[in-house]
Protein backbone atom coordinates (compact mmCIF):
# COMPACT_ATOMS: atom_id res chain seq x y z
CA UNK A 1 0.00 0.00 0.00
CA UNK A 2 2.85 2.38 0.63
CA UNK A 3 6.49 3.12 0.09
CA UNK A 4 7.15 3.09 3.80
CA UNK A 5 5.21 0.62 5.88
CA UNK A 6 5.03 1.78 9.49
CA UNK A 7 2.63 -0.60 11.22
CA UNK A 8 0.57 -3.73 10.59
CA UNK A 9 -1.70 -4.70 13.45
CA UNK A 10 -4.55 -7.19 13.79
CA UNK A 11 -7.09 -6.26 16.43
CA UNK A 12 -10.27 -7.29 18.20
CA UNK A 13 -12.20 -5.33 20.81
CA UNK A 14 -9.95 -6.06 23.80
CA UNK A 15 -6.90 -5.02 21.77
CA UNK A 16 -8.16 -1.48 21.19
CA UNK A 17 -6.57 0.25 24.23
CA UNK A 18 -3.05 -0.94 23.42
CA UNK A 19 -3.69 -0.45 19.69
CA UNK A 20 -4.55 3.16 20.49
CA UNK A 21 -1.18 3.67 22.14
CA UNK A 22 0.70 1.83 19.40
CA UNK A 23 -1.05 3.94 16.79
CA UNK A 24 -0.14 7.14 18.65
CA UNK A 25 3.49 6.02 18.88
CA UNK A 26 3.55 5.18 15.18
CA UNK A 27 2.10 8.54 14.17
CA UNK A 28 4.64 10.22 16.44
CA UNK A 29 7.48 8.37 14.70
CA UNK A 30 6.02 9.39 11.34
CA UNK A 31 6.63 13.00 12.31
CA UNK A 32 3.08 14.27 12.46
CA UNK A 33 2.79 17.25 14.79
CA UNK A 34 0.65 16.89 17.90
CA UNK A 35 -2.68 18.31 16.77
CA UNK A 36 -2.59 16.52 13.39
CA UNK A 37 -1.54 13.31 15.13
CA UNK A 38 -4.37 13.52 17.65
CA UNK A 39 -6.93 14.24 14.97
CA UNK A 40 -5.83 11.37 12.73
CA UNK A 41 -5.62 9.01 15.71
CA UNK A 42 -9.14 9.89 16.80
CA UNK A 43 -10.44 9.29 13.28
CA UNK A 44 -8.63 5.97 12.90
CA UNK A 45 -9.78 4.77 16.31
CA UNK A 46 -13.37 5.51 15.37
CA UNK A 47 -12.95 3.37 12.26
CA UNK A 48 -11.37 0.59 14.35
CA UNK A 49 -14.25 0.62 16.83
CA UNK A 50 -16.67 0.50 13.89
CA UNK A 51 -14.83 -2.53 12.51
CA UNK A 52 -15.20 -4.32 15.85
CA UNK A 53 -18.86 -3.38 16.29
CA UNK A 54 -20.16 -3.71 12.75
CA UNK A 55 -17.43 -5.36 10.71
CA UNK A 56 -17.25 -8.83 12.16
CA UNK A 57 -15.59 -8.15 15.51
CA UNK A 58 -12.04 -7.85 14.25
CA UNK A 59 -9.91 -5.87 11.85
CA UNK A 60 -6.47 -5.05 10.58
CA UNK A 61 -4.80 -1.67 10.86
CA UNK A 62 -2.08 -0.73 8.37
CA UNK A 63 -0.17 2.53 8.58
CA UNK A 64 2.24 3.76 5.95
CA UNK A 65 3.63 6.93 4.52
CA UNK A 66 3.89 7.85 0.87
CA UNK A 67 3.59 10.88 -1.35
CA UNK A 68 3.82 13.29 1.54
CA UNK A 69 1.03 11.83 3.62
CA UNK A 70 0.48 9.32 6.38
CA UNK A 71 -2.12 6.83 5.30
CA UNK A 72 -4.00 4.51 7.66
CA UNK A 73 -6.15 1.64 6.47
CA UNK A 74 -8.68 -0.13 8.67
CA UNK A 75 -9.90 -3.33 7.05
CA UNK A 76 -12.47 -5.80 8.33
CA UNK A 77 -14.10 -8.94 7.03
CA UNK A 78 -17.66 -7.99 7.95
CA UNK A 79 -20.74 -7.71 5.75
CA UNK A 80 -19.47 -4.67 3.84
CA UNK A 81 -19.58 -0.88 3.78
CA UNK A 82 -23.33 -0.60 4.22
CA UNK A 83 -22.99 -2.17 7.67
CA UNK A 84 -20.14 0.09 8.74
CA UNK A 85 -20.92 3.39 7.06
CA UNK A 86 -24.27 5.02 7.66
CA UNK A 87 -26.28 6.53 4.83
CA UNK A 88 -24.90 9.94 3.78
CA UNK A 89 -27.86 11.86 5.19
CA UNK A 90 -27.15 10.56 8.68
CA UNK A 91 -23.67 12.07 8.57
CA UNK A 92 -25.22 15.54 8.48
CA UNK A 93 -25.57 17.44 11.74
CA UNK A 94 -28.83 16.48 13.35
CA UNK A 95 -31.04 18.23 15.85
CA UNK A 96 -30.59 16.99 19.38
CA UNK A 97 -33.87 15.28 20.30
CA UNK A 98 -35.03 13.11 23.14
CA UNK A 99 -34.43 10.14 20.85
CA UNK A 100 -30.87 11.16 20.09
CA UNK A 101 -29.54 8.97 22.86
CA UNK A 102 -31.12 5.98 21.20
CA UNK A 103 -29.30 6.73 18.00
CA UNK A 104 -26.05 7.18 19.83
CA UNK A 105 -26.56 3.80 21.39
CA UNK A 106 -26.24 2.20 17.97
CA UNK A 107 -22.69 3.53 17.74
CA UNK A 108 -23.04 4.40 14.07
CA UNK A 109 -22.67 7.76 12.42
CA UNK A 110 -20.94 9.93 15.00
CA UNK A 111 -17.56 8.26 14.68
CA UNK A 112 -17.52 8.55 10.92
CA UNK A 113 -18.73 12.13 11.13
CA UNK A 114 -15.78 13.00 13.33
CA UNK A 115 -13.41 10.99 11.16
CA UNK A 116 -14.54 12.93 8.09
CA UNK A 117 -14.03 16.23 9.84
CA UNK A 118 -10.61 15.39 11.21
CA UNK A 119 -8.75 13.92 8.27
CA UNK A 120 -7.47 15.31 5.01
CA UNK A 121 -8.95 12.38 3.14
CA UNK A 122 -11.27 9.50 3.96
CA UNK A 123 -12.27 6.73 1.56
CA UNK A 124 -14.49 3.72 2.14
CA UNK A 125 -14.08 0.70 -0.12
CA UNK A 126 -15.65 -2.73 -0.20
CA UNK A 127 -13.23 -5.58 0.33
CA UNK A 128 -12.43 -8.31 -2.20
CA UNK A 129 -15.58 -10.00 -3.46
CA UNK A 130 -17.65 -7.25 -1.88
CA UNK A 131 -16.94 -8.82 1.48
CA UNK A 132 -15.62 -6.62 4.24
CA UNK A 133 -14.82 -2.92 4.35
CA UNK A 134 -11.61 -0.94 4.07
CA UNK A 135 -11.57 2.60 5.44
CA UNK A 136 -8.62 4.74 4.37
CA UNK A 137 -7.78 7.85 6.39
CA UNK A 138 -4.91 10.15 5.52
CA UNK A 139 -3.17 13.25 6.84
CA UNK A 140 -0.58 15.37 5.10
CA UNK A 141 3.02 15.34 6.29
CA UNK A 142 3.68 18.70 4.74
CA UNK A 143 3.30 20.52 8.02
CA UNK A 144 4.99 17.76 9.97
CA UNK A 145 8.21 18.06 11.91
CA UNK A 146 10.37 14.97 12.48
CA UNK A 147 10.14 13.44 15.93
CA UNK A 148 13.50 14.16 17.57
CA UNK A 149 15.68 11.21 18.33
CA UNK A 150 13.16 8.49 17.59
CA UNK A 151 14.66 5.08 16.85
CA UNK B 1 -14.53 1.18 37.18
CA UNK B 2 -11.91 1.22 39.87
CA UNK B 3 -12.09 2.97 43.18
CA UNK B 4 -8.97 3.53 45.22
CA UNK B 5 -8.79 4.45 48.84
CA UNK B 6 -5.94 5.88 50.83
CA UNK B 7 -4.29 7.43 47.80
CA UNK B 8 -2.84 10.87 48.27
CA UNK B 9 -1.45 11.26 44.76
CA UNK B 10 -3.36 11.83 41.54
CA UNK B 11 -4.48 8.64 39.80
CA UNK B 12 -3.74 8.79 36.09
CA UNK B 13 -3.58 6.52 33.06
CA UNK B 14 -0.05 5.61 31.98
CA UNK B 15 -0.44 7.73 28.84
CA UNK B 16 -0.54 10.81 31.08
CA UNK B 17 2.94 10.29 32.56
CA UNK B 18 5.18 13.23 31.88
CA UNK B 19 8.89 13.93 32.31
CA UNK B 20 9.64 14.45 35.97
CA UNK B 21 6.84 12.16 37.17
CA UNK B 22 7.52 9.66 39.93
CA UNK B 23 4.64 7.20 40.02
CA UNK B 24 3.61 3.89 41.49
CA UNK B 25 1.22 1.20 40.34
CA UNK B 26 -0.64 -1.48 42.28
CA UNK B 27 -0.26 -4.77 40.49
CA UNK B 28 -2.88 -7.42 40.94
CA UNK B 29 -2.93 -8.90 37.46
CA UNK B 30 0.23 -9.70 35.56
CA UNK B 31 -1.37 -9.46 32.08
CA UNK B 32 -2.73 -5.99 32.81
CA UNK B 33 0.64 -4.93 34.18
CA UNK B 34 2.34 -6.06 30.94
CA UNK B 35 -0.11 -4.00 28.89
CA UNK B 36 0.81 -0.93 30.92
CA UNK B 37 4.53 -1.67 30.63
CA UNK B 38 4.14 -2.13 26.88
CA UNK B 39 2.36 1.20 26.58
CA UNK B 40 5.02 2.84 28.77
CA UNK B 41 7.81 1.41 26.61
CA UNK B 42 6.34 2.04 23.16
CA UNK B 43 5.45 5.61 24.06
CA UNK B 44 8.92 6.34 25.41
CA UNK B 45 10.74 4.80 22.46
CA UNK B 46 8.58 6.68 19.96
CA UNK B 47 9.45 9.93 21.74
CA UNK B 48 13.14 9.14 21.44
CA UNK B 49 13.56 8.62 25.19
CA UNK B 50 15.82 6.02 26.74
CA UNK B 51 13.69 3.31 28.33
CA UNK B 52 14.81 0.99 31.12
CA UNK B 53 12.77 -1.89 32.53
CA UNK B 54 13.81 -3.70 35.69
CA UNK B 55 11.87 -6.96 35.83
CA UNK B 56 11.63 -9.47 38.63
CA UNK B 57 13.59 -12.69 38.01
CA UNK B 58 10.28 -14.56 38.30
CA UNK B 59 8.85 -12.59 35.39
CA UNK B 60 9.08 -13.37 31.65
CA UNK B 61 12.55 -14.24 30.40
CA UNK B 62 14.32 -11.60 28.32
CA UNK B 63 13.34 -13.05 24.96
CA UNK B 64 9.64 -13.35 25.84
CA UNK B 65 9.62 -9.93 27.46
CA UNK B 66 11.06 -8.28 24.35
CA UNK B 67 8.62 -10.17 22.11
CA UNK B 68 5.72 -9.04 24.30
CA UNK B 69 6.87 -5.42 24.23
CA UNK B 70 7.45 -5.51 20.49
CA UNK B 71 4.10 -7.05 19.57
CA UNK B 72 5.03 -7.11 15.91
CA UNK B 73 5.87 -3.43 15.69
CA UNK B 74 9.49 -4.26 14.86
CA UNK B 75 11.10 -1.53 16.96
CA UNK B 76 12.45 -3.43 19.95
CA UNK B 77 15.42 -5.11 18.30
CA UNK B 78 16.85 -1.85 17.02
CA UNK B 79 16.19 -0.16 20.35
CA UNK B 80 18.01 -2.95 22.20
CA UNK B 81 20.97 -2.83 19.84
CA UNK B 82 21.30 0.93 20.02
CA UNK B 83 20.99 0.98 23.80
CA UNK B 84 17.82 3.05 23.69
CA UNK B 85 16.07 0.19 25.46
CA UNK B 86 17.62 -1.60 28.43
CA UNK B 87 16.14 -4.71 30.03
CA UNK B 88 17.54 -5.83 33.38
CA UNK B 89 16.46 -7.62 36.53
CA UNK B 90 15.52 -5.79 39.70
CA UNK B 91 17.85 -7.96 41.77
CA UNK B 92 20.97 -6.91 39.88
CA UNK B 93 19.90 -3.26 39.95
CA UNK B 94 18.82 -2.98 43.59
CA UNK B 95 20.84 -5.76 45.25
CA UNK B 96 24.11 -5.89 43.32
CA UNK B 97 25.95 -7.39 46.27
CA UNK B 98 22.91 -9.02 47.81
CA UNK B 99 22.20 -6.03 50.06
CA UNK B 100 20.14 -2.88 49.62
CA UNK B 101 21.60 0.56 50.18
CA UNK B 102 19.38 3.61 49.73
CA UNK B 103 22.32 5.96 49.19
CA UNK B 104 23.96 3.72 46.61
CA UNK B 105 20.67 3.26 44.76
CA UNK B 106 20.01 6.99 44.52
CA UNK B 107 23.58 7.50 43.26
CA UNK B 108 23.18 4.69 40.70
CA UNK B 109 19.97 6.11 39.26
CA UNK B 110 21.47 9.60 39.15
CA UNK B 111 24.46 8.18 37.26
CA UNK B 112 22.13 6.31 34.88
CA UNK B 113 20.29 9.55 34.14
CA UNK B 114 23.60 11.33 33.54
CA UNK B 115 24.75 8.62 31.12
CA UNK B 116 21.46 8.86 29.21
CA UNK B 117 21.82 12.62 29.04
CA UNK B 118 25.38 12.37 27.77
CA UNK B 119 24.27 9.84 25.16
CA UNK B 120 21.87 12.47 23.83
CA UNK B 121 18.53 11.08 24.93
CA UNK B 122 16.00 13.83 25.63
CA UNK B 123 14.59 11.91 28.62
CA UNK B 124 15.01 8.73 30.60
CA UNK B 125 12.02 6.67 31.67
CA UNK B 126 12.26 3.60 33.85
CA UNK B 127 9.89 1.06 35.31
CA UNK B 128 10.87 -1.29 38.10
CA UNK B 129 9.25 -4.26 39.78
CA UNK B 130 9.66 -3.67 43.52
CA UNK B 131 9.04 -7.30 44.47
CA UNK B 132 12.73 -7.64 45.38
CA UNK B 133 12.28 -5.62 48.57
CA UNK B 134 10.19 -7.93 50.77
CA UNK B 135 12.08 -10.93 49.44
CA UNK B 136 15.36 -9.37 50.53
CA UNK B 137 13.93 -8.60 53.94
CA UNK B 138 13.90 -4.84 53.46
CA UNK B 139 11.39 -3.37 55.90
CA UNK B 140 8.37 -1.51 54.56
CA UNK B 141 9.40 1.79 56.17
CA UNK B 142 12.86 1.46 54.63
CA UNK B 143 11.27 1.07 51.18
CA UNK B 144 9.07 4.10 51.77
CA UNK B 145 12.04 6.11 53.03
CA UNK B 146 13.96 5.16 49.87
CA UNK B 147 11.06 6.18 47.60
CA UNK B 148 10.79 9.53 49.37
CA UNK B 149 14.51 10.11 49.00
CA UNK B 150 14.25 9.90 45.21
CA UNK B 151 12.29 13.14 44.95
CA UNK B 152 15.26 15.31 44.01
CA UNK B 153 16.11 13.04 41.07
CA UNK B 154 12.89 14.15 39.41
CA UNK B 155 13.28 17.85 40.06
CA UNK B 156 14.81 18.72 36.69
CA UNK B 157 12.15 16.88 34.67
CA UNK B 158 14.56 14.51 32.96
CA UNK B 159 13.48 11.29 34.61
CA UNK B 160 10.11 9.52 34.57
CA UNK B 161 9.61 6.46 36.78
CA UNK B 162 6.96 3.85 37.33
CA UNK B 163 7.43 1.71 40.45
CA UNK B 164 5.36 -1.48 40.29
CA UNK B 165 4.21 -2.98 43.59
CA UNK B 166 2.71 -6.44 43.26
CA UNK B 167 0.10 -6.80 45.94
CA UNK B 168 0.81 -10.49 46.47
CA UNK B 169 4.55 -10.06 46.73
CA UNK B 170 4.61 -6.80 48.66
CA UNK B 171 1.51 -7.12 50.83
CA UNK B 172 -1.29 -4.64 51.45
CA UNK B 173 0.50 -2.46 54.04
CA UNK B 174 3.44 -1.69 51.75
CA UNK B 175 1.18 -1.15 48.73
CA UNK B 176 -0.94 1.25 50.77
CA UNK B 177 2.09 3.07 52.14
CA UNK B 178 3.70 3.48 48.75
CA UNK B 179 0.66 5.36 47.49
CA UNK B 180 1.25 8.02 50.09
CA UNK B 181 4.83 8.71 49.02
CA UNK B 182 4.44 8.77 45.22
CA UNK B 183 2.97 11.96 43.78
CA UNK B 184 1.15 9.93 41.13
CA UNK B 185 -0.49 6.54 40.94
CA UNK B 186 -0.82 4.91 37.52
CA UNK B 187 -3.97 2.94 36.77
CA UNK B 188 -3.33 -0.76 36.45
CA UNK B 189 -5.52 -1.30 33.38
CA UNK B 190 -5.26 0.26 29.96
CA UNK B 191 -8.55 1.51 28.62
CA UNK B 192 -10.19 1.66 32.04
CA UNK B 193 -11.77 4.47 34.01
CA UNK B 194 -11.10 5.98 37.39
CA UNK B 195 -14.04 7.90 38.78
CA UNK B 196 -13.75 9.98 41.90
CA UNK B 197 -16.14 12.33 43.58
CA UNK B 198 -14.82 15.85 43.96
CA UNK B 199 -15.71 18.19 46.80
CA UNK B 200 -18.95 19.95 45.97
CA UNK B 201 -20.43 16.99 44.13
CA UNK B 202 -18.42 17.14 40.92
CA UNK B 203 -16.75 14.17 39.33
CA UNK B 204 -13.26 13.53 38.08
CA UNK B 205 -13.10 10.85 35.39
CA UNK B 206 -9.63 9.71 34.36
CA UNK B 207 -8.55 7.04 31.90
CA UNK B 208 -10.04 6.40 28.52
CA UNK B 209 -13.67 6.47 27.36
CA UNK B 210 -13.69 3.94 24.57
CA UNK B 211 -15.47 0.82 23.39
CA UNK B 212 -14.55 -1.28 26.41
CA UNK B 213 -15.45 1.38 28.97
CA UNK B 214 -18.32 3.19 27.31
CA UNK B 215 -21.01 1.71 29.56
CA UNK B 216 -19.07 2.65 32.69
CA UNK B 217 -18.46 6.10 31.30
CA UNK B 218 -22.12 6.64 30.54
CA UNK B 219 -23.08 5.40 33.99
CA UNK B 220 -20.60 7.78 35.60
CA UNK B 221 -21.96 10.66 33.53
CA UNK B 222 -25.53 9.87 34.52
CA UNK B 223 -24.54 9.90 38.17
CA UNK B 224 -22.60 13.13 37.78
CA UNK B 225 -25.30 14.94 35.82
CA UNK B 226 -28.31 13.58 37.65
CA UNK B 227 -31.13 15.85 38.83
CA UNK B 228 -30.42 17.87 41.94
CA UNK B 229 -33.06 18.88 44.45
CA UNK B 230 -33.94 22.54 44.83
CA UNK B 231 -35.37 25.28 42.66
CA UNK B 232 -32.27 27.24 41.82
CA UNK B 233 -29.93 26.66 38.96
CA UNK B 234 -27.36 23.93 39.33
CA UNK B 235 -23.74 23.93 38.36
CA UNK B 236 -22.21 20.56 37.50
CA UNK B 237 -18.46 20.08 37.40
CA UNK B 238 -16.79 17.37 35.33
CA UNK B 239 -13.02 17.13 35.45
CA UNK B 240 -11.92 15.12 32.40
CA UNK B 241 -8.40 16.52 32.22
CA UNK B 242 -6.89 13.07 32.77
CA UNK B 243 -9.22 11.43 30.28
CA UNK B 244 -6.76 10.74 27.47
CA UNK B 245 -9.28 9.64 24.87
CA UNK B 246 -13.01 9.95 24.34
CA UNK B 247 -14.58 8.12 21.43
CA UNK B 248 -17.37 9.78 19.50
CA UNK B 249 -20.04 7.60 21.09
CA UNK B 250 -19.03 8.73 24.58
CA UNK B 251 -18.71 12.35 23.48
CA UNK B 252 -22.20 12.18 22.07
CA UNK B 253 -23.54 10.70 25.31
CA UNK B 254 -21.96 13.55 27.25
CA UNK B 255 -23.42 16.22 24.97
CA UNK B 256 -26.79 14.51 25.02
CA UNK B 257 -26.93 14.41 28.81
CA UNK B 258 -25.81 18.03 29.15
CA UNK B 259 -28.31 19.14 26.52
CA UNK B 260 -31.02 17.44 28.56
CA UNK B 261 -30.32 19.56 31.64
CA UNK B 262 -32.66 22.46 32.42
CA UNK B 263 -31.58 25.55 30.49
CA UNK B 264 -30.74 27.42 33.69
CA UNK B 265 -28.19 24.78 34.66
CA UNK B 266 -24.53 24.76 33.67
CA UNK B 267 -22.20 21.82 33.16
CA UNK B 268 -18.57 22.84 33.39
CA UNK B 269 -16.42 20.31 31.56
CA UNK B 270 -12.63 20.52 31.74
CA UNK B 271 -10.72 18.29 29.37
CA UNK B 272 -7.63 17.96 27.22
CA UNK B 273 -7.40 18.70 23.51
CA UNK B 274 -8.27 15.23 22.24
CA UNK B 275 -11.63 14.85 24.02
CA UNK B 276 -12.35 18.48 23.14
CA UNK B 277 -11.87 17.62 19.49
CA UNK B 278 -14.55 14.95 19.74
CA UNK B 279 -16.95 17.23 21.61
CA UNK B 280 -16.49 20.08 19.16
CA UNK B 281 -16.83 17.78 16.18
CA UNK B 282 -20.21 16.67 17.47
CA UNK B 283 -21.55 20.15 18.07
CA UNK B 284 -20.62 21.21 21.60
CA UNK B 285 -21.09 24.84 20.55
CA UNK B 286 -24.81 24.14 20.12
CA UNK B 287 -25.30 23.06 23.73
CA UNK B 288 -25.91 26.23 25.75
CA UNK B 289 -25.69 24.47 29.11
CA UNK B 290 -22.10 23.42 28.41
CA UNK B 291 -19.03 25.36 29.47
CA UNK B 292 -16.05 23.67 27.85
CA UNK B 293 -12.60 24.48 29.19
CA UNK B 294 -9.67 22.97 27.37
CA UNK B 295 -6.29 22.60 29.00
CA UNK B 296 -3.42 20.46 27.88
CA UNK B 297 -1.99 18.66 30.91
CA UNK B 298 1.14 17.97 28.87
CA UNK B 299 1.76 21.67 28.65
CA UNK B 300 0.28 22.37 32.08
CA UNK B 301 -1.41 25.39 30.61
CA UNK B 302 -4.37 26.17 28.44
CA UNK B 303 -3.74 25.49 24.78
CA UNK B 304 -3.19 28.43 22.50
CA UNK B 305 -6.44 28.48 20.59
CA UNK B 306 -8.54 27.69 23.55
CA UNK B 307 -8.72 30.69 25.76
CA UNK B 308 -11.47 29.96 28.21
CA UNK B 309 -13.68 32.81 27.02
CA UNK B 310 -13.45 31.45 23.50
CA UNK B 311 -14.14 27.98 24.67
CA UNK B 312 -17.26 28.54 26.61
CA UNK B 313 -20.11 27.10 24.60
Amino acid sequence: MSADRLLELDFTGPDLPLARITLAATLHRAGLPGPVRDALAQAVLEAMANAVLHGGGAGRLSVGSADGEVRCEVADAGPGPSAVVPAPESLAPEPRTPDAGQEAATGRGHGLRIAEALTDRIEVHPGPGDRGTTVVLAASLRTAVPAPGSA
Amino acid sequence: MTQHHGTTGRIIPVERLQPGDHSCMDVTDRASRWQVLTAFTRTGLARGEKVMLLLDPSDLNDEDAVACLDGGTGHMEAALKSGQFVLDRNTSAYLPDGRFSKERQVRDFAAEAERAREAGYPRLRGAGDMGWAPRAGVADDEVIDYEASLAELFADGYLTALCCYDRQQCGDPLVAATRTVHPLQVMECLGGLEVTRAPGGGRRIAGSAELGSREEFTRALREALGPRPGRGSSRYELDLTDLVYMEAHCAWQLLDLVAGLPRKDTAVVRCGPMPATALRGLGSADVPQLELHVADPQDTQDTGDTAEAEDVA
